[in-house]
């Protein structure tokens, strides 16, 4: 009977060591899968708003948002205190509405899950008041504000980072939206005001800067010129016929200069002028490979990895361009199938400010407990390598010939090098051009690289966007000290 | 001094030190959820302390005094998992926490009675069939017009005047008393082969008539109170007895196989039973997930947001489950405790069960084994059928988490059951008993009631 009675003790212990077992897999592995499970938002959404949900701050110590207590069941009502002007950077959380932006990309510091767990953090969570983390940003406001001011409500975009850190500095485009409406308790009204955004034919949730694309135009000839003194197609001291047009291959098409202006001569010359007959020609000559290989090297055709959530920028892929030789040439002035977002462009120049290394993009800074002691930093990571350092320098100094003698002279600061390129975009709906500007400052050191867009701003890139762009670089120069 | 009696005050004193810590957290916990919600110790927070102790000290000298010899895990295991049963209600059910205490007061008491008042637990040995038939009795009482009350689709309740009873958790302890007694005395008749089937020894057929028998019992309850859970707890009682009395494996094949005939027929005619199987299988199932399998996705993702330490007790959302306090708590101490809590409560489970065979196999009457064999049964496959059945090990059926599940019935059947458990340790670890009880009357000698000695 006793040795019954031990089968029995086998079989009925076995029975709870697969109730151990399959209770460790539920809470030890397959929890984040159920927490993330969308049936169960009303269970992360009553979490979430049972603890006070930490600042962001920018990172000259201008709070972006913030929980403020309130006497309903939610308990905390965000606050965004410098509204549209950040909105595109800090995004929006509310129940109805969900979250986006850097109130989605730091939730989970700002919540507080990421602190590690000590004794202390135990006896403060019982104590039941303890607020999340802060997120301090890499966004100075001042910069912003400059940016904001210069578009002065025009549709567009700047963009602007460090370019050794990939810390963005500024990130701003119009039209844009004020995240308080959004976060309101009332269900109804922050539905609405969803809603209304949402529906808005501006699209003014849209963050341009770094969710849309654009063609890139003459700026995208940084890249252009990248892939021609790597691939040893031209040196900057090649020489170009200097001619109104060129026709192009398998078709009557032509190429032709921006006012049908004559253009050409070296590399730089044609640099400097913006001479879209030459980089057509040095498109054709550099092959598809080499130009979506060089375009792919500076970010195009990448997932970008920004915790904000940017899109892709378009290079057309190197089949096409076998079939197609005039997109081939198109795609060496940045029309054509050719369309970045600002972000992606700021990041062009920012690769020939940092001797050819493209900086991983980053808005956040730093997390700090509610006391202030540092739980994290966001490390500086390289991205991309674009190209060699030589090659680097000898696009800088072309760029530094734009602003000095060419199309970029509206960039120009006093007693700071620039180094910029303009573009001026055809964009294929008629219209006004897109005015484009990227750059960075100052040149023999760069700690600031800028992308400006100007939507069918009404004129050339060095002219309608190239001012903002030097008062952009000059408030960010001026604030890093 | 005896050998018997160091051994006994070697126990009880054993029992006292693993008790501190038993008190320490069950008079905490209660104060801790409280303290979750307020920062303000309620004032009776001492006085909630002072009895909490003094009942299991109460406790402790009752068995110092009544069964000396007894194993000293009883005790601060139940005690524990009472504690953590009663931290539950006050943390799920606030307004239930002082019909739930008191509750554990009726336990506490019944559990001293069977100590005083049993002063040898073969005397259940003569009320076979009376605790057979009030057994199947109570287990059908609630088809009864009038009484019988169906609560959560299931009938098995019964309202008398201002008391609402579960009669299925008593009479589990009285079936019990019948399935040991009866199979005890027809256990050598039972384990006779007749032929064989390979390694198995096949007894005579007409032998499988106790199984039929009981069967057929199960299957009523599961067909007319739609009460999955009971039926399935019954039937494995049974069938474990069976084995134990008998050690013939064909007994369990064929119980194994009319079970799942059983299960098949019911899935086949019980919408619900469907629908429990439907939620086990894809509880998840973006079309069920808010309707029919909502509770058992719930029981999940609490499990999830408890993680691996907890959110901690009072600070998850467990209310969040329907039926939370009752059939789900379960899943509220993996959301609040964490899979440490939740694991360290499957392990207390774990060790009342080992310490209750330990007394089976140390039991020196056949009677007794198949005693305390069922009791540890009863337990065990009870825990397990709603811990598994909320953590989707196996499909839900609806039945009470032994100690910790709120509930009135259940508290005090499993404190009859532990009491019980005792009784038969204390005898099989001290020998003769009598010394101790009431009555002081003379031991009975073990043979003299079952004719032999395992």
């Amino acid at each position: 009977m006793n040795s019954a009675i031990r089968h029995l003790a086998v079989v009925l212990v076995s029975l709870f060591v697969l109730l151990i077992l399959n209770l460790s897999w539920i809470q030890g592995i397959d929890a984040n899968a159920l927490n993330d499970h969308p049936a169960n938002a009303g269970r992360t959404i009553q979490r979430e708003y049972a603890r006070e949900r930490g600042p962001l701050v920018s990172s000259d110590g201008v709070t972006l948002a913030e929980s403020i207590p309130t006497r309903d069941d939610l308990r905390f009502l965000r606050r965004y205190p410098l509204g549209a002007l950040t909105g595109q950077v800090t995004g929006y959380v509310s129940v109805q509405n969900g979250s986006d932006m850097a109130e989605r990309a730091f939730g989970d510091e700002l919540l507080g899950s990421e602190a590690p767990v000590t004794p202390s953090s135990i006896l403060d969570r019982l104590e039941g008041d303890l607020p999340g983390d802060t997120v301090e940003l890499t966004v100075d406001t001042r910069v912003q504000k400059v940016a904001a001011d210069r578009l002065d409500g025009r549709a567009g975009s700047v963009v602007a980072l460090d370019p050794r850190t990939g810390a963005v500095l500024a990130l701003y485009s119009n039209p844009t939206f004020d995240p308080n409406p959004l976060a309101a308790h009332d269900a109804k009204a922050a539905g609405a005001a969803f809603e209304r955004l949402n529906e808005d034919p501006d699209k003014p949730l849209l963050p341009r800067a770094y969710r849309e694309i654009f063609p890139p135009g003459s700026t995208f000839k940084i890249i252009t010129t990248t892939a021609a003194l790597t691939s040893g197609v031209a040196t900057p001291d090649t020489t170009f016929p200097v001619e109104r047009e060129i026709s192009l291959p398998q078709t009557n098409l032509t190429l032709s200069n921006f006012e049908n202006e004559r253009c050409g001569g070296t590399l730089v010359q044609s640099f400097t002028k913006s001479c879209n007959t030459v980089f057509g020609s040095l498109a054709l000559q550099i092959g598809p490979e080499k130009m979506a290989a060089t375009a792919s090297g500076d970010g195009f055709e990448q997932p970008v990895p920004f915790s904000l959530r940017a899109v892709q920028s378009n290079y057309p892929d190197v089949a096409e361009l076998e079939r197609n030789k005039p997109e081939l040439a198109f795609s060496g002035i940045g029309q054509g199938n050719v369309a970045a977002t600002p972000l992606e462009m700021c990041l062009t120049a920012a690769a020939i400010a940092n001797g050819g290394v493209i900086m991983t993009p980053q808005v956040g800074k730093v997390v700090r407990d509610p006391k202030g002691s540092v739980i994290s930093t966001f490390a500086p990571r390289p991205w991309l390598t674009a190209t060699d350092p030589q090659t680097a320098a000898a696009v800088k100094a072309m760029m530094v010939s734009v602003v000095q003698q060419g199309t970029g002279r509206p960039a120009a600061i006093d007693g700071v090098q620039v180094a910029g390129k303009s573009g001026t975009a055809q964009t294929g709906r008629g219209g006004e051009p897109h005015a484009w500007f990227v750059a960075f400052a100052p040149a023999e050191a760069p700690r600031v690289a800028v992308a400006v867009l100007v939507e069918e701003g009404g004129g050339t890139g060095g002219t309608v966007a190239g001012p903002i762009a030097a008062d952009v670089m000059e408030k960010a120069l001026e604030v890093s000290g | 001094m005896s050998a018997p009696a160091t051994l006994a005050r070697r126990n009880r004193n054993r029992e006292l030190a693993l008790l501190v810590g038993a008190i320490a957290l069950s008079a905490a916990v209660p104060v801790l959820v409280k303290a979750a919600d307020s920062p303000d110790i309620p004032s009776d927070t001492w006085a909630f302390m002072a009895l909490t102790a003094a009942l299991f000290i109460g406790l402790h000298l009752a068995i110092r005094r009544f069964a000396p010899n007894a194993s000293p895990i009883f005790l601060p295991v139940t005690g524990l998992l009472v504690g953590i049963g009663y931290a539950m209600v006050v943390r799920l059910d606030p307004a239930q926490s002082a019909y739930q205490g008191m509750w554990i007061l009726v336990g506490v008491a019944a559990f001293v009675a069977v100590l005083v008042l049993l002063p040898d637990y073969r005397i259940l040995d003569r009320f076979r069939y009376t605790a057979g038939f009030v057994g199947l009795a109570l287990l059908l009482l609630p088809l009864v017009p009038g009484i019988g009350r169906t609560i959560n689709g299931s009938r098995i309740w019964v309202r008398l005047g201002p008391l609402a009873f579960q009669p299925g958790e008593i009479a589990k302890i009285l079936l019990v008393i019948f399935f040991a007694s009866f199979l005890n005395e027809r256990r050598e008749l039972l384990a006779i082969p007749t032929r064989r089937l390979g390694p198995l020894g096949i007894p005579d057929l007409k032998h499988f008539g106790p199984i039929l028998a009981v069967w057929g019992i199960t299957l009523a309850v599961l067909m007319f109170e739609k009460d999955l859970g009971s039926s399935l707890l019954i039937f494995s009682i049974f069938l474990a007895i069976l084995y134990v009395a008998t050690s013939r494996a064909a007994y369990v094949i064929v119980g194994l196989a009319l079970f799942g005939l059983g299960a098949f027929v019911a899935y086949q005619i019980f919408g619900h039973v469907q629908t429990r199987v439907a939620g086990w299988l894809d509880p998840l199932n973006p079309a069920t997930v808010s309707g029919e399998t909502y509770q058992i996705a719930q029981s999940l993702f609490a499990l999830a947001a408890g993680g691996l330490f907890g959110t901690g007790l009072g600070l998850g959302s467990p209310k969040r489950i329907p039926e939370v306090a009752t059939d789900f708590v379960f899943s509220a101490v993996g959301e609040e405790l964490g899979l440490i809590g939740a694991i360290g409560v499957i392990l207390l489970y774990v060790g009342l069960i080992g310490t209750a065979l330990r007394t089976a196999l140390r039991c020196p009457d056949t009677f007794g084994k198949l005693l305390a064999v069922g009791f540890t049964t009863a337990i065990a496959v009870q825990s397990f059928i709603i811990i598994g059945g909320v953590t989707r090990l196996i499909p839900l059926t609806g039945i009470t988490l032994p100690f910790i599940s709120r509930g009135g019935s259940s508290v005090v059947s499993n404190f009859v059951i532990v009491g019980l458990l005792v009784v038969i340790s204390d005898q099989s670890m001290g020998g003769p008993r009598g010394r101790g009880t009431l009555w002081r009357r003379k031991p009975i000698p073990v043979q003299a009631l079952t004719g032999d000695a395992a």
